[in-house]
């Protein structure tokens, strides 16, 4: 039988006019990676805060770990560890006296807070600059820290808000393989948040996408992928403007175009028109370096699932 | 209370005075020292044996610790959402009561150990300079008295001092109120004898209890105050309601849900913003020379001065060709204007600079097309 390690029955959280989250109904199983994604603004970080217990819902229920958040928030946290928006280290502590900390405040005995913090800095490679004051650090080193911190008495359940901002690509292969590993070794449940596509695709078993605080999907990453209609490109080169963007979407047979730093990605309506793009795109003088069909991706499926809510 | 609760309580009070100490460095163990020289010393010694043996000096040195727990207590929490820390220490196992309790006993510890370092080095210091007179010290009703007296006082400040911080945006702001409220507590004695009919005066002065009667006296009111400022604290602080405020300022800043400005009334305008910028340390406003602020909604907010932005906070900006404030999400650290160091006190402090960010802001946040 399937435990659930969250449940949430109609969630809603209004602040004033704004409804941040609205009829919210998730099922996490214990024991997997959770990636909820979402643009700026959609309602993740909220979400978290719900279900640590930190807000309560304007209507709804959530029960994490079995507890109800508005009733039983203090067991919520007792078993769980987070990552939230800040990395929220004290930075004018040592990195061992910051693990120290957190590892007091859950009680653990003072042996075995040292051999942890050994273990995890150790893991880290941060155990040499464990007695260095962590203001002095670099935003990865401390972000590393942070997650450090979160996992640090051995959680549950653990809530990462955006875990590998401010890492660099061989920091985000390490996080991603010690959450892989904690999730299957360990049993943790793990509820990330991400803007990283690829990362969530790679890692996460289930994925959300939530957009204005609604919940528009929950699916494994590939299912969510290989259902989506129409296809789309990704073109990357050099001297992209806003004009051949605009340009670009105005095709009657492209459905979306939207630049992302160099790239520009295009979403067609349904049969490909890539030949046609590509060429407006020569014409206006893009220099296109590749093409590459992210038709059935991930990314396809937010972008596409996004943009027709919006 | 539980064996465990104190354990928490003396967790979350060890990592205040860690952190103090961290913070102040060599300048501030300075200071320190300096305060056990004033106090333990130079102070004691010009006083002479009076200051061991004469009641009336230790109830009029009783302020002393209360002082010392305002310099520490505003930092508790407008300290902790300045650094952005807050929110990650109210996701631990740890109660509102124990981070509360936590917090107020560690500034009471403080001002508690340097009094009586301060005191005890001025016994030795008034004995060493009146050796031929023979040897005094504290009596125990003298020592009792300074002790209740001075912990009366420094938890009222403290649990005040809680909830001026928890309402203030920043340090200094907490520490400026704080200053505020005590010179207003210690003042006011004084106005209201002033004020009293001569007639009253005499009568006062004829029936005047003894200076321990007086200090009993004081202690009893300080006991009612100390009831009602902890009551008061612990009533202000709540988990829901701090974050709830964060999270509405950083909501209304996004595009699409940012409607808030326009669709709102006036009144629950000024309230929200009120509000968010009272209790969101993490975010400010950017108010550019000749915005309109209070067509903008933001004559009752505090604007944040530009040279105040700080790493990672959100803002939201007024120019003065808006008609209103202009939403958007982003943190100071994602825009860097090439002409001028976001982070550079001297250059934001002058209008064009300003207006220069302000520009750059409105610029980065358009929405693309």
């Amino acid at each position: 039988m399937t435990t659930f390690a969250i449940r949430t029955a109609s969630l809603e959280r209004q602040f004033h006019t704004v409804r941040a989250l609205d009829d919210i109904t998730l099922e996490v199983p214990s024991g997997i990676i959770f990636g909820l994604l979402g643009p700026n603004g959609s309602g993740k970080t909220t979400m978290i805060r719900l279900l640590l217990g930190l807000l309560h819902p304007t209507a709804g229920t959530a029960h994490v770990l079995g507890f109800d958040t508005r009733t039983a928030a203090a067991a919520i946290r007792e078993r769980t560890g987070a990552l939230l928006e800040h990395c929220g280290l004290y930075e004018r502590l040592s990195a061992a006296d910051n693990l120290d900390l957190f590892g007091r405040f859950w009680r653990i005995p003072r042996i075995e807070r040292r051999a942890r913090a050994k273990e995890l800095l150790a893991q880290l490679d941060l155990y040499d600059r464990r007695d260095e004051i962590v203001g002095s650090w670099s935003r990865g080193m401390k972000q590393q820290l942070a997650i450090a911190r979160a996992l640090f008495h051995r959680p549950q359940l653990v809530f990462l808000d955006e875990p590998t901002a401010g890492l660099d690509p061989l920091a985000s292969v390490m996080l991603r393989d010690r959450l892989a590993h904690l999730s299957a070794s360990e049993g943790t449940t793990v509820f990330l948040t991400t803007h990283n596509l690829a990362e969530a695709e790679r890692l996460c078993s289930l994925v959300g996408i939530v957009n204005k605080g609604r919940l528009l999907a929950v699916a494994p990453p590939a299912q969510l992928g290989a259902n989506r209609e129409g296809t789309s490109i990704e073109v990357v080169g050099t001297g992209l403007t806003d004009a051949m963007v605009q340009m670009v979407a105005t095709l009657s047979s492209v459905s979306s175009a939207r630049r992302d730093g160099g790239a520009l990605t295009v979403g067609f309506r349904a049969a490909s028109a890539t030949p046609q793009v590509i060429a407006a795109l020569v014409s206006a003088g893009y220099q296109i370096e590749t093409v590459r069909n992210t038709a059935g991706s991930l990314d396809d499926a937010f972008h596409m699932l996004v943009e027709a809510e919006s | 209370m539980t064996t465990t609760t104190m354990a928490d309580i003396f967790a979350m009070a060890s990592k205040e005075w860690r952190e103090l100490l961290g913070q102040r460095g060599v300048r501030g163990k300075a200071g320190i020292a300096l305060f056990l020289v004033a106090f333990g010393i130079i102070l004691p010694m010009q006083t002479g044996r009076a200051w061991i043996t004469s009641p009336g000096v230790a109830i009029a040195w009783s302020w002393v610790p209360m002082f010392l727990v305002s310099t520490m207590i505003a930092d508790a929490f407008a300290g902790e959402r300045e650094r952005h820390t807050l929110e990650t220490l109210l996701a631990t196992r740890l109660s509102d009561n124990t981070i509360l309790f936590g917090k107020i006993a560690a500034a009471l510890g403080y001002a508690g150990a340097m009094t009586l370092a301060s005191q005890l080095l001025a016994g030795v210091a008034v004995n060493l300079a009146t050796l031929r007179n023979g040897f005094v010290f504290y009596t125990p009703r003298m020592f009792v008295t300074m002790c209740v007296l001075g912990a009366g006082g420094s938890l009222f400040v403290g649990a005040v001092g809680v909830v001026i911080s928890l309402r203030a945006a920043t340090v200094r702001q907490a520490q400026q109120a704080l200053s505020g409220a005590i010179v207003v507590l210690l003042l006011l004695p004084l106005v209201v004898v002033r004020l009293l009919p001569a007639e009253w005066k005499r009568g006062v002065v004829e029936r005047a209890p003894a200076v321990w009667q007086l200090a009993l006296i004081g202690f009893g009111v300080l006991l009612v105050l100390d009831i009602a400022a902890v009551t008061l604290a612990m009533h202000r602080f709540q988990r829901n309601r701090l974050i709830a405020c964060v999270a509405v300022l950083l909501l209304w800043s996004v595009p699409g849900l940012a409607q808030a400005p326009a669709s709102m009334s006036s009144a629950s305008r000024d309230s929200l913003l009120s509000c968010a910028s009272r209790m969101a340390g993490s975010s400010g406003f950017i108010a550019a020379p000749g915005a309109a602020s209070s067509r903008l909604g933001l004559m009752r907010t505090r604007t944040t001065p530009a040279g105040t932005l700080v790493d990672g906070m959100r803002v939201a900006v007024a120019s003065k060709e808006s008609k209103s404030v202009t939403p958007l999400e982003m943190r100071v650290s994602t825009f860097r204007p090439s002409r001028i160091n976001p982070f550079s006190h001297e250059e934001m402090a002058s209008p064009p600079a300003l207006v220069a960010l302000a520009d750059s802001i409105r610029l980065a946040c358009q929405p693309r097309r």
